[in-house]
């Protein structure tokens, strides 16, 4: 029997993972939407996914806990640490080993960068990282990719242009980490105390053509294929007057979007809080709520990917 | 000390008296002084001239001086990967950072 790619793995960085794989899981998930219930309540049957979210989370956390139930498996785990021994001052390890006693996979979303590799060297089921501290966000990246390629129907040749809190958001490395296997450019614009940590794209610069621009102008106007927008990451400032300097810096409404290509798609990995005005949550080119959707479909099929040893 | 030295003129010894030091302790020295030469001397004789090479990984002398880093908040043994010899560049193995030397903290 052929092993799938996924079988077992631990997903902790989108750059454990080459073109290939991505575009598999992409395969994958399609096949699994295909597929009727019964048929996918034996992928994850009697399995139990673990999660431990010292963070707070919507999207992610809901997302896994349905993709589990929708193959047929069950969810335990901790999101609010008051009612844990977390809040007594147990460590992560400790609690990463429990946990691993008790389930087959576990999704860990911390504030500690690092965070899900320490997790993976100590657990022996395979560990998913739910978002660590400002580093990365894996599985939103992938389910981006696949928003991109379901919307676009190729990443190759496309202008990328993401914008917003590129120092702190976590889903844009990964993002980027995941498009530096494909042709493509992106313009990164950001406030000039938020522009994206060098130290954390060293060598992508030398796959991929990247702008880096503190404001939108016509080069974003007349050249993006996709507008993706951050959240400026308010819980990652120290200062919160420096919070308050930067908040609402670049605001996409209905008007400013009249000056971008007319097919352009705009995404966001949610949640927003003013950077796209609700106005332009009707416009066909608003496609964060469909990529939302995605987020339950990608992660079933990476769920039922990495749980079972044959291919979907 | 100032020993006079046919290469750069001028060296320091410095001298670690009953202890013998391992290839990959002495490979650590690189770090800080990459041009270093070792001489293991036994019974008042060289026994053995030693050039330092940079290992792959420095596991536990070094902190990563990433604040966010899990090895810093769950007090975990830092473990720094050499990615680079030629240009002395390294990385945090668990959160990724790359780092220069002069970053590293003890």
């Amino acid at each position: 029997m052929k092993t799938n790619r996924f079988f077992n793995r631990d997903v902790v960085s989108i750059k454990d993972f080459k073109r290939e794989d991505l575009e598999y899981l992409f395969e994958k998930t399609d096949k699994m939407k295909k597929l009727n219930p019964k048929e996918k309540d034996e992928l994850g049957k009697a399995r139990i996914m673990g999660y431990l979210f010292y963070e707070p989370s919507t999207r992610t956390r809901m997302s896994f806990e349905a993709a589990m139930a929708s193959i047929g498996g069950s969810s335990i785990g901790i999101s609010d640490l008051k009612s844990s021994s977390i809040e007594k001052g147990e460590s992560l390890q400790d609690t990463v080993r429990v946990m691993d006693l008790y389930s087959d996979i576990m999704i860990l979303r911390h504030q500690l960068d690092g965070s899900s590799k320490f997790a993976a060297e100590i657990s022996d089921h395979p560990i998913i990282n739910g978002g660590s501290g400002s580093e990365e966000h894996p599985t939103q990246a992938m389910l981006d990719l696949y928003t991109i390629t379901k919307e676009k129907k190729k990443i190759d040749g496309l202008r990328i242009c993401i914008l917003g809190d590129l120092k702190y958001g976590r889903t844009i490395y990964s993002l980027l980490y995941g498009l530096s296997n494909y042709d493509v450019e992106i313009i990164l614009v950001s406030p000039p105390t938020l522009q994206i940590r060098q130290e954390s794209i060293y060598g992508l610069k030398d796959k991929m053509k990247i702008i880096e621009l503190t404001e939108l102008n016509d080069t974003v106007f007349q050249n993006s294929d996709i507008l993706y927008v951050t959240r400026i990451q308010k819980e990652r400032f120290s200062d919160p007057q420096e919070y308050e300097k930067v908040k609402g810096a670049y605001t996409i409404d209905s008007n400013i979007l009249k000056r971008f290509k007319p097919d352009i798609s705009i995404m966001h990995p949610l949640p927003r809080i003013d950077e796209i005005s609700q106005d332009v949550d009707s416009k066909s080119n608003a496609i964060y709520f469909k990529q939302a959707s995605y987020g339950k479909d990608l992660r079933s099929a990476l769920l039922a990917l990495i749980l079972n040893e044959s291919p979907l | 000390m100032n020993v006079p030295s046919n290469k750069f003129e001028k060296k320091d010894i410095i001298k670690v008296e009953n202890r013998y030091l391992e290839t990959d302790e002495t490979n650590k020295l690189s770090l800080i002084a990459p041009h270093a030469t070792i001489n293991i001397i036994k019974d008042y004789k060289l026994a053995e001239k030693r050039k330092i090479q940079l290992p792959d990984f420095i596991t536990g002398i070094f902190k990563c001086p990433n604040l966010r880093c899990v090895t810093i908040g769950e007090n975990i043994k830092s473990v720094i990967e050499v990615i680079d010899k030629e240009k002395i560049i390294l990385k945090c193995k668990y959160c990724g950072r790359i780092l220069s030397i002069d970053e590293l903290i003890f």
